[in-house]
Parts: C-alpha cells; structure tokens; sequence
C-alpha cells in the first residue's frame, strides 16, 4: 500500500472508518473495498500459504511494511509453506499418525517393528510387541534408522566414479558384462554382502549362484558373528547358534558375553533377564549374574559378580570352570583335552571364585545359563555349550537353533558356518591374483571394515567391473567403478528370520526419495531373477510356501508382522571330532598387555558414523561422544603416565581443571601404529587395552568427519579381536574428548541406593528408606502449597513415573527414542565439550568401590516433574507452569531464555537452545520432524514432557470414545516405550489399580532430594543386587 | 568517625579541614574551571578509546543477538557467567554513590561533600553498564519485554514470585532514583556554570538549571527536596543488592540458599563502590587538580569504609563455611568445599587475598593516607569483588547430582564484553568529567569554613560566583 495519504475533507464527511486507509480514501483501499473479499482471495491455487492466506485476509487492518525485519532471517522464526491434500487419501486423517509393522535386519539379526507415520513421512520406529526379537524394545540404532532415512547425503542416483548417471546408464554398462559372465559360468565374479537373514533374498541369491556356478559369494560382516556356529557346529553339526531364556534362568554366568547389548538377540535377553531380576522372588529364584569380562560391559554393569580377566584368558577361565565343575562331580561331555591337567589359578583366574560359581551352577541344574561371547574363538563357545548341555540346561535355558542364515541355504541344509573372515581374505587373495573379473558389494563396506592386513580397498580396482550398492558414499563405494544407491528398510520390501525361527516381513512406509533400488532387486536384475521387484521377489517367494487364501494371509501377515509359518530347527548334541580341535586351538593367554578391538556400542562396526543421533549419544560406559579412544585401567594408567588425568580424585570425583584434554598416544601392533588419544576406565582388565571400532571413516558424510580414530588400521586378519605386543607411548600432545560425564563418583550421596538382596529381604520397608539413607527434617512448605496452586493433585489423573534401577541395563536405547519423538537436535562435538548435549533424558553412570574394579550403576536422568517445582517458582515470565495433570510444561513461546529455571533445578535436567540448532535442515531432513512436538527455536529453554503429545493424544481419543479415565498403559512415553528391559512404567498415580501406583507404594520406591520437598513425579525403585554368601567377603 | 576529628559544628575552628581554601571563588575556579577550557588532546584520545570499546561492546551484543546465547561461555550446568557476575559487579560498583549521597548526608557526614557528585555519577554509569548485561543475557532478547507488567490480550504476567522480576523494579527504581538524586543536586551547580558561561553553552545550561536563581526561597525548596530523595534513596542502599542476592538466596542450590546472602551483599556491594570510587578519584584529583577539594581526609574515610565493609564480607565468608559446616548439610559442605578447594579454587582464594587480607592493611594509618598503597589496594579489592560473584555464580558448576556437573570457560565474546563495558562506562565518565562540574560546588562551599553564620567574612576576598 502507498504511504498514507489523509484527506481532511474526506475525513470529515465519514463519521466512521474502520482503517486509516479507509479513512484516507487511499486508491488501493477503494479497490479492496469493492471486492468483497481481498484480493487473491478468489484465486487462490494450491501453491498459496497459510501465510500468503493471513496476509491477504489481515491486508484491511495491517499497516503494510512494519511486520518486521524481513532481512534478519537469523533472527525471525523461519517462513514456511504448508499444503493441504488435493484428494485426500482413505482412512487418512491428517495429524493421527499410522502405523505399519516391518522389520528391520541388522548384520542378519532381525528385529520387528512397529513405525509411526505422520501423513506418509515415517517418524518414529517402535519395537513390534508380537515379534520375539523385540517384544515391545528396540535398541538405539533402530531408533537412528530414521536420521539415516533422511540424510540428506544418502546417494541419490548411480554414479559412476563419482559423476551421477542413471541405472539405465548402469544396466547398459553391467549387462554385457553379465551376459559374458553367464557363458562362462560366471568365472571371475563375486558378491560380497553382510549378513542377511532374508529368505527371500536367499531365494535371489541361490538362484544367483544356480545362474552363475563359479561365481562366489562372500557373507562378511566386521563384527564377529560365526564363533557360535563354528563352537556349536563342533557340538552339533549344524550352525547352530544358542537361543537363550534368560528368565527360567536363576545362575547366570557370562564370559566375556555382553548378552544385554552387542550380542544378537540381546532386546529379548534384556525383557527376560529382568524378568528374572525381581528381588521379591527371594534369594532361589531371583536371577544371579557372574561376569567374566575383560573391559566394563553394560552386562558387567549389571552383574552381582564381575571378574575382570583379560580377553586371551576368558577361554581358559571357562576350562577351568570346567574343571572345578568336574572335580564337584559334574559329568562334562569330551572337550578334547583333560580338564584335570588345567591349572586351577592360571591367569589370575580366583579358584575361590570359580569354585563358588561351580557350586552355584551345579546347584541350579536346568536353571543356569553359562553365556561366551562372540569376540571369543569357537572352542570357548563349544566349552560352554558343552556345559549347558552337562549343566542340564539345554531345552530349558537354552535352545540349540538352526541358525536361520545358514537354514535357508537350498545347497547346503545342514549349513557349514561360513568363515566370514577366510572368505575375504580368500576373495582379497582372488583380486590380488586377478581372477576377478567383477565384483558386486551389495551394503558392505569391506574397504574399511577389515582388517589392515588386506589391504583389501586398494584390492578392489584390480577388478575390470566393479560397483557398491550402498545408501551413502563408503570407502568401498569411493573405490568401486560403480557407485549404486540403496533403498532405506523403510522403503523397500523384504523380509527376516529371526534368531528362533520367526520370520517376519518388511513393508515400506513411504516410496524411496530418490532413485534407489533394493539389494534383491539389483541382484534380480543382474541375473535374471523372475521377479525384478522387492515386493514381487518378497511376495512370490512366500506365495510359493502358502496355500490357498494366500491373499488375505499376506494381509494379515503385513499386518502383524509376522508370518505365521513353522518355527525354526533345533539341533542335537552328537558330540563330533572338530570339538577337541577346537578347544585344543585355543590360543595360550597372552602375556604382558594385550589390545582389544571390539565393535562400538553405538556405531557398530562404523556403518552407522554418518548418523548424528548415534554419534552424539554417548558410550554407556565411558560417556564419550563424537570419539573413540584407547580404554586403559587406571593402573595401566599410571604405567604409560597419562593417569594425571584420571577422573580419579576418590574423595571428590573431581578433576584437573583442564579435564576436556587427554594425551594422545601411540599404539604400535601388528606393524602398524595409530595416534590415538587415551581415556581412563576404571575397571578394565589387568594389562588390557581397548580400541572401539567403527570410528576414523575416511570416506563419510560430514557428521561422521573427523570423529574418531580409525582402529582397523591396526588389524591384522590373523587375529581380528585381539592383538598382542602392543606398545604405546605417550605422546606430547593433547585431544579434547567430548564426555557428557565428567564426574563418575556418587560422592557418597543417596542418589543411587543399591543393596544386597539379603538385606532387602531382612527388612524390605528399610532398603531404600530416607531414614536409612537420607535423614532429614521434615519437609515444611512456606505456603499452604494447596493454596498455593491452582490445581489439586489429590483429584483427577495425575502423571508420574517409575524407573527401576533393578533392571535397568544403561544400554541408552531410550535417549534415542527421546531424541526421535521429540525433535531433539544434535549439537556436535564442540558444543558438546561446552556442556551444551540437548538429550533431555540422560543416563547417568557412577562407578563405586574400588577404582580398579569398581561396581557400575546407571541412573536414568530426565526431569522429575516436581510437583514442588523449583524451576517455575524462578521464571519471571511465567514460562513453566504446572498443568492441572501434575506435569511441569514448558511453554515455548512465553521463554525468554533467563535459564533461571535451570540453575535453580537440582537435577540439571533442562536444556537450552545455545544457537538456533534447527534452522539448517534441509527439506527432508524437516520431514524427519514429529509434527506433534514443536521445533524449538534459539534462546529457549526444553526440557522432559513426559511426552506430553503422547498423554494429549490418548486424552482426546479417551474423550472420543466418551471416556475421561485413559486405560492403564494407554500411555507409554517415548523412553518406556523403547526401553527393552520395560524398566520404565508411567501411569496415574491416583489410581490405586495403575501398574505405577503400585509401583510407587512398592517398598524400593524412593524419590530424590526428598529434603527439597519437590515431590518430584518420578520415582525409582532401588537396585538389589544378589551376591553369592559365598563370595561375600570378596566382594 | 574518627577520634582525630572532633566533630562541633558550631565551633569553626575545630571543624576537620574539609576545604584547602578559604575562598568560595577559588572553589568554583577549582571545579567549574575545566568545564569551561577548550578540549584537550588527551581527554579526546581517552575518549576515542573508552568509545571505541564501547563500540566494540554494541559490537558484540550484536553478535550475540544475531548467533545465540552460544557465542558466550554459559553451558548446562553454569547457565550464568560472566554477564551475571558482571551485571552483580557493576550493580555493587553504583553502591558507594548512594550510600555517600544518601545515608552520609542524612547523618550529617559533612566530607562526602568532596565526593559525592563524583560517586553519584558513578553509580549511573555503573547501573547503565550493568543493565545491559540482563538485558542481552536472555535467549531471546527481542521480547525481553515479557519481564515487564504489560498487559496483553493473552493475560499473560509476569512471575510475581521470580526474583528476576523483582530485580527488574530493584534496579529501574534505583536507577531512576539515582538518576533524580544526581540532577537535583547538579542544579545550583548548572546555574553556577551558566552564569559564567556564554552562546549555546549558557542556553542548554539554563534549560538545564531550571532557572535556578540562588534565591533563599529556591534553596529552601532545594534542601527539602534533597532530603527527600535521600530519605527515598536510603532504603535503595539496602534493598537493591538485597534485592540482586534473593537471585540466589531464594534458590535451591547450594552455596546459593544461605540468608546471609542479603547483608553480606550489600556490604560487598559498598565494599566495591568505595573502591572504585577511590580508584577514579585518585586519578582524577590528580590530574584536574582538586587536590584542595578532596584531601587525604577524603581518602582515608573512605578506606575506613573499606576496612569495615571488607571485615564484614571476610566475616560472612566465614559465617558462610561455619554455616556450611554446622547444617550438616551434605551438599552444601560440598559446596563450600569445592568452592575453596575444587576447580575454581584459584577463583576462591584470589576472592579471599583481594576482600579479606588487602582491606586489613587499612588498620594502618600510614596506608590509609598513602595514596599508591590506597590505589593497589583498591584495585585489588575492585578484582576481588569481581571474583566474589564470579565464584557465587560459578557455584553452579556443581550441586546436587555428581553426573551433571561440568566446567565454565569464557569465551573471547565474555571477555570482549566485559572490557567494553568499561568502554561504555568510561565514555560516559569523561563526558561528566568534561562537561558537568565533578563535585558539588554548591555543598563544597557549604562545609568551608567561611560558610558557617559564625564566620568572619573576609570581604575583600568574597567572590561568589
């Protein structure tokens, strides 16, 4: 509009105006006025804003020109376009999300999902109750899969040696290269690829082999996954691998086996093992865990016993359980050697201990599971099996299962293990000599994920064809001629067997983003499958298994998740010759120290480093983020003369103030040398060094850049996991490691009450009181708190939670599924090291006891919603608030970022927006968004809602469906939802009936800072640990 | 005050020597002289400095605005840093110029007259380079105004149980009771200088003066009106740092929930006032030549306010640690324990030497009148206050839950910041040194000698203006 013009004379002959426009009969307000609706109005296409919509309908009142600084775009809240649907799709409503079943198979473990859908954009991954793998958990990479979706740096099209093109381009250049192939039997090629549990994808890859019989496939995966095979194998004669039930079982006795996080199956592990954790049960039938393990596990963080043993020695520990297990008159199946010639105390292995275990097992027969983990050699793991099976516990505690990899091969149903680690280097061998002609790497990364040794990256061009189907651009890719882009899960067909014989079907929740294509599908297309399509190559594989009425199963099967066709195979002991081989290949435990590679907790085998979620949260034990570092005990510590920096101040927990920097060191192995920076943690073994893989990508998007230290240059592919004559020196130089923990020590504070099981049951109303731990005078409020408030809590449904400490495992799944269901953005490393991590839910790890073999307890940390809340009394404007359910909100847009509120919590659970976090996603990475949370914007401060979308949500469905009471569990906040040890129960507590009343009146319940008279809404129950009388006095 | 001191008003001749002259003219050459020369190459080139700091601070607000809250130091635990503990420091800096304006004047104490022009100018120079900084901390400052009462169709209002709020009323009353205070005794004194003055000069000083005469009628409404606004001002003297230390006395963390915090505040508070004010006025008599007008008894009084106020604030540290102690109170032993002995403990103990030993010294009448160990000391003691608040604040770093507890480091933005807003404060100051009259020349005179009914008027030299 034109600058004002007011006409005197006009003025005053209107005796009323409703605008100064009006008022100065402006030409523009004539020509408004004589449309009866604003212009643009009657025009309005489908590209029109709601912003463009509120302008035109404001236009007669705004004055034109002072609705702001339209150059600040720092500044103002970001202009966006929202548009409606054209036709609108059935049994959709806009803003109630859908939910599809699938599934998700990671390095071959398969785990069923449930994924929320917000009007086509998949949200939020849950676990599928009625999957056995999950059971309602997921782990925190499956909550990631989402970030991975919308990355924007996901390949896009095919390109070839770097320079985008189309799969057309790829078919013209790779079918004539198959077609040769096929003439000569396909001498020359090969196929790499993880490992897979797909049926249907079998199906394509049999039908491969069948097309192309000299043709070899390569299943290499980085993380170790066929020692239980190879041990059970020894057993069985078939690769079988172990099921567990850890909830028959009451002796619980690990070797270097972190069955409640890295090892496969360990969501279902982490349900059943809780289940079994329940102190009220009593002393018999309350679960005991021994640990044998060389560096802090979240297993070993749960255990009532923890031996700290170096990896080389785990095997013979386990023989010389054997052993003490014969000598009580255990009849122990051939192992090949005699266990009577085993040292009793080799390595520093306790006979004392081993005895009491030996005693514990043998009385629990049938009820005892002895566990070996996979970075342990075959015969370790053919020992324990031998002792399930002497111990009785095979068919109870443990099922001997056909491992469903292996089952589905249509050449060999028996299935010999495959030796992942022989075949790539028998495929590196291969393209060294130049027999390789093409090579196919459908989702691998060998280029990086190998050891040194094979140098296989530089291998790989030795081949004339080459190409990589992977979603983002690898070390692999950057090597290959071809680089392919790989559907996301969420977009493709497909489907897995899980660990006992379930299979369940993979369905996508939005079409794929860019032109990508599925590994069955490409594989089809290279080699003539009959289907050429994931849904087709998924469909008729099990239409061709199903009957009549295959349609309407396929539904329900989509459905549910789960097919519903036979279970998996178990196999017998038949006791075969390769044990004794096995065991006798053990290898001696190493002497002087001895340097571990192990898979990162978080990233795996580094497949998931471009993932910021991943890649932020931080290690369960060590709480470092961004890095990777070289693990060393104290001792060790203060042997290479880095343990002035040891958080280690045992008084006070405290340390230097320069504490953010560690020394670099350099580890020298296996001919190689890697400068690394070095971190003390406490409670590793004697003489052992850890190294997480999975860091240093080379050729990785910009989150993975730069994080970490790349430890495959130090592996040699004679001994992947373990490597010995390990020399490292200190160097002179310092690297900051970004640790969302600074302080490992309780300092002695009632924040964590644990206790041993015998004194929670002599007086159980005592364990966890404040009498006992916390004496205080009587909380008194100033003001008649009742008054005070506009709401009473006695009255209608209050929120509140309960955490058990019992069986929480610190495996950090729900800081992930809390950063997913609420927007939560990643700061990076640098804003890290400033203490400024945005996770609203940490999870908090102390160490007690001895430094160098300390206990482990993990503490779940989000806001306690305080009834009492300290944090509203301070805000000057109002910003946090009590709602009338008990909930402490935050209101956006009223915060004007004093932090007051912060300071004055005591628990520090609040988080603020240092720098406007979310302002440089990319389109599809804003689709990524759950569109019930808002997106915080810069200077404001967020903390836990209880997921208060969540509880919004089921209150208007109670309301539609004519209800104001919400069902018990109809709420599961984001953390207890993901969480697969169901440590986190959320209800009302004014309903005495409610799952979380009940736990609140349970006598391990207690609240923190009593003596703030908070109130605080979430409670924990204390954790009980249960030790052997036995052991007592070691412990 | 002081035992060399016998205090008869009615006897001129033992009546402390407040005034080196006996000339009400030499007086108002003394002060209104420099007002009145041409600008000096020097003044302007300190003045290009303090304003290009203070550039350099609008600078650096700027960025702020424009990145986030970020480009400072602040984090998780230590949500507060330097812009607090700075906004705390300057507060107390303001202090000494309304304890000298107001309680002095009302019990009578005749030698604030040397200072009390200087000092209260201070003060509003000291609460502007505060103000800014709670103004810029928030997240979001461009709707700081939601800490205001103003009524919005959203019924939304300010927390009335906020301290933040309370400080808003503390710091804009004190701040425009100052503001009346300083104006209302420069009148005789703008009259004064445009009477001497010419053109434009003696235009905006008689807008300025608000056409002061000198009449009896016009000093009689003056001195009740003065002592108004002393009786006002009063209660400000205790109730504005009061009033900044609930920001930590009303909350819940340790170190932070003690009621000691209001008294011990407000000492610390004209502990750091006097401080400051001695520092500047130590630089200025000698370089504008006051000498006559401020003496070594100026001085010295002064540095016995800080023998008291600093033993009251060693005395609440003390209190503090016993206090700590007695309750038996985990978290708070912890608190004051890591306070001394944890991280920041060079923090601590620098706030110790600087508060606690440095003011001793004033026990000593030889260093109470030596203006080189006065300045040091007051310097220290001017770092020292800084450090006070600096450890209170970084308190934060670790209270309750061992898992939260992290670190503070300032970033060059912190430091940038803080120096500017010496720019600031600065620019102001030398824009009164050059163009207001630096003490009160009206109340100057009023404590000669030659002012009392009892004295002999010595004609020949009675010049007035």
């Amino acid at each position: 509009m034109s600058p004002l013009n007011l006409d005197p004379k006009n003025a005053a002959s209107k005796a009323s105006w409703k605008s100064l426009e009006e008022l100065s009969g402006s030409p523009e307000f004539k020509d408004f006025a004589e449309h009866e609706f604003p212009a643009g109005a009657d025009t309005m296409g489908a590209d029109i804003s709601r912003r463009r919509f509120m302008q035109v309908m404001g236009a007669g009142l705004a004055f034109a020109g002072v609705t702001g600084l339209s150059g600040c775009k720092g500044i103002r809240r970001p202009e966006q376009h929202i548009l409606p649907y054209n036709n609108m799709p059935e049994s959709l409503v806009p803003g109630v999300p859908q939910f599809y079943a699938t599934t998700h198979s990671l390095a071959g473990e398969a785990v069923g999902l449930i994924v929320e859908s917000h009007e086509g954009r998949p949200t939020k991954v849950e676990g599928n109750p009625a999957h056995p793998a999950s059971r309602g958990g997921t782990s925190k990479q499956h909550q990631a899969t989402i970030l991975d979706l919308y990355n924007p740096e996901r390949l896009k099209t095919p390109s070839k040696g770097g320079s985008d093109t189309t799969w057309d381009a790829f078919w013209n250049d790779a079918n004539p290269v198959f077609a040769k192939l096929r003439d000569n039997g396909g001498e020359g090629l090969r196929f790499l690829s993880g490992a897979s549990a797909s049926p249907s994808f079998r199906a394509v890859r049999d039908h491969a082999m069948a097309a192309f019989p000299k043709a070899r496939w390569t299943t290499y995966e980085a993380l170790p996954r066929d020692n239980a095979q190879n041990g059970l194998y020894a057993l069985t004669g078939k690769a079988a691998e172990p099921l567990y039930h850890f909830e028959k079982a009451v002796r619980i006795a690990a070797f270097d086996c972190d069955f409640l996080e890295s090892e496969p199956n360990s969501l279902a592990h982490s349900r059943d093992f809780a289940a079994g954790r329940n102190p009220d049960k009593g002393a018999e039938s309350m679960n005991r865990l021994y640990v044998i393990e060389p560096a802090f596990s979240v297993t070993g963080g749960s255990a009532d016993h923890r031996l700290r043993v170096k990896a080389s020695a785990v095997p013979h520990a386990l023989l010389a359980l054997a052993r003490e297990l014969q000598s009580q008159g255990l009849s122990i199946p051939d192992l090949g050697v005699s266990l009577n010639s085993i040292p009793r105390n080799a390595e520093g292995i306790s006979s004392a201990w081993m005895k009491a275990l030996a005693e514990d097992l043998l009385s629990h027969r049938g009820k005892s599971v002895v566990t070996v983990g996979q970075y342990q050699p075959a015969g370790a793991h053919a020992v324990a099996q031998a002792l399930n099976l002497a111990l009785g516990n095979v068919g109870s505690t443990v099922e001997w299962k056909v491992s469903p990899v292996h089952a589905l091969s249509a050449t060999n149903p028996a299935g010999a293990p495959e030796n992942g680690l022989a075949a790539l280097r028998e495929l590196a061998a291969d393209l060294d000599a130049g027999r390789v002609t093409a090579l196919v790497v459908l989702d691998a990364n060998p280029a990086y994920a190998s050891p040194a040794d094979l140098a296989f990256g530089a291998k790989i061009s030795k081949a004339a064809f080459s190409a990589t189907l992977v979603s983002e651009a690898n070390e692999t890719s950057a090597v290959t001629t071809w680089q392919l882009p790989l559907s996301h899960f969420l977009e493709t067909w497909g489907d897995a067997v899980a660990l006992d014989g379930t299979t369940s079907l993979a369905q996508p929740l939005i079409a794929p983003l860019y032109d990508t294509l599925d590994a069955s599908e490409v594989l089809a297309k290279l080699t003539g499958y009959a289907q050429t399509s994931a849904h087709d190559i998924v469909r008729a594989h099990w239409a061709s298994r199903s009957g009549l009425g295959f349609d309407a199963q396929w539904r329900k099967w989509l459905h549910d998740g789960i097919v519903t066709l036979g279970g998996g195979a178990d196999a017998a002991y038949v006791g075969t010759a390769p044990v004794g081989s096995l065991v006798r290949a053990l290898p001696a435990a190493g002497q002087g120290l001895e340097l571990m590679f192990r898979g990162d907790a978080r990233l795996l085998d580094g497949r998931f480093a471009n993932n910021a979620w991943l890649q932020e949260l931080p290690d369960p034990v060590t709480k470092l983020t961004w890095d990777n570092a070289l693990l060393v005990g104290p001792a060790l510590g203060k042997t290479l003369g880095i343990s002035d920096f040891l958080l280690n101040e045992e008084a006070t927990g405290t340390t230097l103030a320069d504490y953010r920097k560690r020394p670099m060191v350099r580890v020298t192995v296996n001919g190689a040398s890697l400068e690394v920076a070095a971190w003390i943690l406490p409670g590793m073994a004697d003489d052992a060094a850890l190294l997480h893989l999975g860091f240093g990508r080379v050729q990785v998007g910009t989150v993975g850049d730069e994080a970490g230290f790349n430890a495959f240059t130090l592996v040699s592919s004679k001994s992947p996991y373990l490597a010995s004559g390990v020399k490292v020196e200190k160097l002179d130089r310092l690297y900051a490691l970004a640790c969302t923990q600074d302080h490992w020590s309780l300092m002695g504070r009632p924040i964590v009450r644990t206790g041993d099981l015998e004194e929670y049951l002599k007086d159980p109303q005592e364990y966890a009181s404040e009498d006992k731990w916390n004496k205080h005078p009587p909380e008194k409020s100033l003001w008649d708190e009742k008054v005070r408030g506009t709401y009473d809590f006695s009255k209608g449904m209050q929120w509140g939670m309960v955490i058990d400490l019992n069986s929480c495992t610190g495996c950090n799944a729900c800081m992930i599924a809390c950063q997913a269901e609420n927007n939560i953005p990643t700061v990076g490393k640098e804003q890290v090291l400033r203490g400024r991590d945005m996770h609203w839910l940490r999870l908090d790890r102390y160490f007690t006891g001895n430094v160098e073999d300390p206990q482990l307890e993990f503490q779940p940390m989000t806001c306690q919603q305080c009834e009492n809340a300290p944090c509203e009394e301070v805000c000057p404007v109002g910003a946090t608030v009590h709602s009338h359910d008990g909930l402490n909100d935050m209101v956006y847009n009223r915060c004007i970022g004093t932090r007051y509120c912060s300071n004055n919590c005591p628990f520090k659970v609040r988080r603020f927006n240092f720098f406007n976090y979310n302002n440089k996603h990319t389109e599809t990475e804003q689709m990524r968004m759950n569109p019930d949370v808002t997106v915080r914007f810069r200077g404001v401060m967020e903390k836990c809602t209880y997921c208060v979308q969540r509880v919004q949500k089921a209150r208007i469905e109670a309301k539609n469906a004519g209800s104001e009471r919400i069902a018990d569990g109809a709420i599961t906040p984001a953390c207890g939802q993901s969480c697969p040890s169901q440590s986190i129960v959320f209800g009302d507590i004014n309903d005495p009936e409610s799952r979380v009343a009940k736990l609140k009146a349970h006598p391990r319940n207690y609240g923190l800072l009593k003596e703030l008279n908070l109130k605080p809404r979430t409670s924990y129950l204390a954790r009980v640990r249960n030790p052997n009388p036995a052991l007592a006095l070691q412990a | 005050m002081s035992t060399m001191i016998p205090h008869r008003d009615d006897d001129p001749t033992k009546r402390p020597v407040l005034v080196e002259s006996s000339d009400f003219h030499e007086v108002t050459e003394i002060i209104a002289g420099p007002t009145e020369t041409k600008l000096n190459s020097t003044w302007i080139l300190l003045l290009g400095l303090s304003a290009s700091f203070m550039a350099l601070m609008a600078g650096l607000f700027g960025y702020l605005f424009w990145e986030g809250t970020g480009v400072w130091g602040v984090n998780m635990p230590v949500a507060w840093g330097f812009a607090i503990v700075n906004f705390i420091w300057w507060i107390g800096i303001g202090h000494a110029g309304t304890l000298i304006s107001a309680i002095l004047f009302l019990f009578r104490q005749k030698w604030r007259t040397g200072i009390n022009r200087f000092s209260e100018a201070m003060t509003i120079f000291a609460v502007m380079c505060a103000g800014v900084f709670p103004a810029f901390h928030v997240g979001r400052v461009w709707i700081v105004y939601y800490i205001f009462p103003l009524p919005n169709q959203m019924g939304a209002w300010p927390n009335t149980r906020s301290p933040l709020f309370w400080d808003v009323f503390a710091i804009s009353t004190y701040f425009t009771v100052s503001l009346l205070f300083w104006y209302m005794g420069l009148i005789p004194d703008l009259a004064t200088m445009r009477d001497r003055a010419k053109g434009v000069r003696k235009f905006v000083l008689s807008i300025f003066s608000l056409g002061w005469r000198g009449a009896a009628r016009h000093w009689q409404n003056y001195e009740r009106a003065y002592l108004i606004l002393a009786a006002i001002s009063t209660p400000l003297v205790l109730s504005v740092h009061s009033i900044v230390s609930f920001d930590f006395a009303t909350s819940k963390i340790p170190g932070w929930h003690t009621t000691i915090f209001p008294p011990y505040f407000v000492a610390g508070a004209v502990f750091s006032g006097f401080a400051l004010v001695s520092t500047m006025l130590i630089v200025a008599r000698e370089i504008f030549g006051f000498k006559k007008v401020v003496r070594m008894h100026h001085i010295e009084n002064m540095n016995k306010f800080m023998l008291l106020t600093g033993t009251l604030v060693g005395y609440a540290y003390a209190m503090e640690i016993f206090i700590a102690w007695y309750s038996g109170n985990m978290y708070e032993r912890y608190a004051f324990w890591n306070r001394a002995l944890g991280e920041f403990w060079w923090a601590y103990w620098a706030m110790i030497t600087c508060n606690v030993i440095s003011p001793q010294f004033f026990w000593f009448k030889k260093i109470r009148r030596n203006l080189v160990w006065t300045f040091i000391l007051t310097i220290f003691i001017n770092i020292g206050m800084w450090f006070e608040r600096f450890v209170i604040v970084i308190t934060l770093h670790a209270d309750f839950i061992p898992s939260s507890w992290g670190y503070y480091r300032p970033t060059w933005v912190d430091w940038w910041t803080y120096i500017g807003t010496f720019g600031m404060f600065f620019t102001f100051f030398l824009l009164f040194l050059k163009f207001l009259p630096q003490l009160a020349i009206a109340e100057v005179k009023g404590v000669m000698p030659e002012a009392s009914p009892h004295h002999h008027h010595d004609t020949s030299k009675h010049g007035g203006h």
